[in-house]
């Protein structure tokens, strides 16, 4: 049992070794920025998971986290709130405004959410661009540095990074995660033997929501300028496309995806042109190989084997099946 | 005041409808025959655009050239999408999402390296002005909105008059049924396929003159496509001429009266609003 554990917990453990160490090798305030953006999608894209825990896609991800960090952004620029109390609001409103608005939106069904919430990304992405507060479609400047140390930035940001996602692993492995993934499996079902399926999919969105607009409230006191841009369909999009590249099925897809593809256009100066047409082949390259994603490599290698078992018996195996 | 902007805005609600409709028709059809979300469209209604501005200014051909030319090209696309993204992904949303998003970054990227952040237009296909007394028309909203409305003609007769029409219908309904009652499917699908690119890659060419070709242009009808077709409700040919020209006169009464982002906020809440209570569209049914 405990044997398990660790090999669970093996594959994280490395990671957060890596991220720990990283800013040894990557000390230039550029690599920092880099490595702070990764950490911000992995955040991104895992919760966009838990969401997509019970069968349905959202695409209205990137408009939360701009949510979480336009409030946190406007707190602490006008009213010099401290970073926890900004952060943790920023987290709270994107969680009311997701649970307000999912309220009627979790009742629809596979992909008509998916295309009501892909409306309602973009409708907030107007909003923020058409309002006086946000500061339109320039976007909200001169906020107040999370802390002037690029490195200490880091470790801040890599600590909510884990905390987080702890939250999210915890979520998914309770009770709720496995009632979600009933209601992945059918609805119907689920509904019969007394589950909610409209309170359980709205705990799943405010849940992955708070951790969005949390990690989001956080990018906007790093990065000290807010453009409604960065916000748009394609940044929810490619939120949801880490997920779908690093494997859906696993906890850590989300994880390896957004590493991999934030990774991919800091390869090399000049290669950075180029970069859509890459991370474009490695999406191809997976939807038509890999149909459980790049996590999912290990347990197609084991299905191969057991095939190829199964096709040719060896002498000890069962040859009553081909009698 | 009223009297100069209520003409003014007919015109340019027709024009707008006409293309929306004409960009949305091959989204619907995939989405009714294959059940493909195919996120993409708008990416190749920008590369019809692309192409036929290329052939123009680099090539030196005529527009309309150009623009048969194109239309060929994407309608020869559809083909290959249908053959290797449609149908081995039929049943896989995630899959389909994954293909298109790939090949919508792309194709972003390839425009961006073609027009940069310079705005370039592809040469009107009409020029010169109709005065009809109390409105003056440019030729230009005349030829695109003749344009659209034939096709439209057509691709209707071909709907609803047609053998390929009524295959279509019966694909949309049971595509295992449609089958066993001797329908070639997968060609059926194919040459509707073509069509509906071929129809987005018209749109395209007709908007890079009317507007301008750009790297945006893509996600714009995208968005437009999208709340076309959903709010229209799944399977509904004639929901989408309806609201079509709901969508365009809500895109050009709203930047009168408003600025442009507040109106786009407030077409798109209208749409989210609606979609609210209709969630299967005004025309859809269960399926």
């Amino acid at each position: 049992m405990k044997n398990v554990n660790v090999k669970k917990a093996l594959p994280y453990g490395i990671l957060l070794l890596i991220a720990l160490a990283a800013p040894i090798f990557l000390h230039t305030s550029y690599w920092i920025g880099v490595l702070i953006m990764v950490l911000y999608k992995v955040v991104g894209s895992v919760s966009l998971r838990t969401i997509s825990l019970s069968g349905t896609l959202t695409f209205a991800h990137g408009a939360f986290i701009a949510i979480g960090a336009y409030c946190g952004g406007i707190l602490a620029r006008s009213l010099g709130l401290p970073p926890v109390v900004t952060i943790l609001a920023g987290g709270l409103f994107a969680m009311a405004i997701s649970v307000i608005t999912g309220l009627p939106f979790v009742r629809l069904k596979g992909m008509y959410y998916s295309m009501a919430s892909m409306f309602l990304g973009v409708t907030i992405n107007y909003i923020i661009k058409a309002l006086k507060v946000t500061g339109g479609y320039h976007g909200l400047t001169r906020i107040p540095k999370l802390l002037q140390n690029d490195i200490a930035c880091y470790y801040v940001f890599l600590a909510l990074t884990v905390v987080l996602i702890l939250i999210l692993y915890r979520f998914e492995f309770s009770r709720i995660g496995t009632t979600l993934r009933a209601l992945a499996q059918s609805q119907d079902v689920a509904s019969s033997i007394g589950i909610n399926a409209t309170f359980y999919r709205l705990l799943a969105v405010g849940m992955g929501s708070f951790c969005a607009g949390t990690i989001g409230a956080a990018y906007g006191l790093y990065s000290t300028v807010l453009s409604p841009t960065n916000y748009d369909m394609n940044f929810s999009l490619w939120l949801l496309m880490y997920m779908l590249i690093g494997g859906q099925d696993y906890f850590i897809g989300p994880i390896i995806g957004a590493i991999i593809f934030v990774l991919i256009p800091e390869l090399g100066r000049d290669l950075s042109a180029y970069a859509p047409f890459l991370t474009g082949a490695c999406t191809l390259a997976v939807a038509y190989l890999l149909p459980g994603g790049i996590a999912g490599i290990p347990d197609l290698i084991r299905k191969k084997k057991l095939q190829k078992e199964i096709e040719s018996p060896k002498e000890g195996g069962n040859e009553n099946a081909s009698a | 005041m009223l009297g100069v902007l209520l003409p003014n805005i007919t015109v340019n609600a027709l024009v707008l409808a006409s293309m929306y409709i004409l960009a949305s028709l091959g989204f619907a059809f995939i989405f009714n025959m294959l059940g493909s979300v195919n996120l993409a469209h708008g990416a190749f209604y920008m590369a019809a655009a692309y192409i036929t501005y290329y052939l123009c200014a680099k090539a030196g051909l005529s527009n309309w050239v150009a623009m048969l030319v194109s239309t060929m090209i994407l309608a020869g696309v559809g083909i290959v999408m249908e053959r290797f993204v449609f149908r081995p992904f039929m049943t896989e949303f995630n899959r389909v999402v994954m293909v298109s998003v790939a090949i919508m970054t792309m194709f972003q990227q390839i425009a961006v390296f073609i027009s940069g952040s310079q705005t370039i237009a592809i040469p009107p296909y009409g020029s010169g002005n109709l005065d009809l007394g109390f409105v003056t028309i440019t030729n230009e909203k005349i030829v695109t909105f003749a344009v659209g409305i034939i096709l439209l003609i057509i691709v209707l007769i071909i709907v609803y008059r047609t053998k390929l029409g009524m295959q279509m219908e019966a694909i949309s309904q049971d595509r295992l049924g449609a089958a066993l009652q001797g329908i070639p499917v997968n060609r059926v699908s194919m040459l509707i396929c073509a069509l509906g690119f071929a129809l987005a890659a018209v749109a395209g060419s007709m908007m890079g003159a009317y507007q301008q070709v750009s790297s945006g242009m893509g996600d714009n009808i995208n968005v437009r496509i999208l709340m076309l077709v959903m709010l229209a409700g799944a399977g509904s040919m004639n929901g989408i001429l309806i609201t079509g020209v709901l969508m365009a006169i809500l895109d050009s009464v709203c930047p009168i009266i408003w600025d442009s982002y507040t109106a786009s906020s407030i077409a798109c809440s209208a749409v989210v609003i609606l979609l609210l209570f209709k969630p299967k569209g005004f025309f859809g049914h269960d399926a």
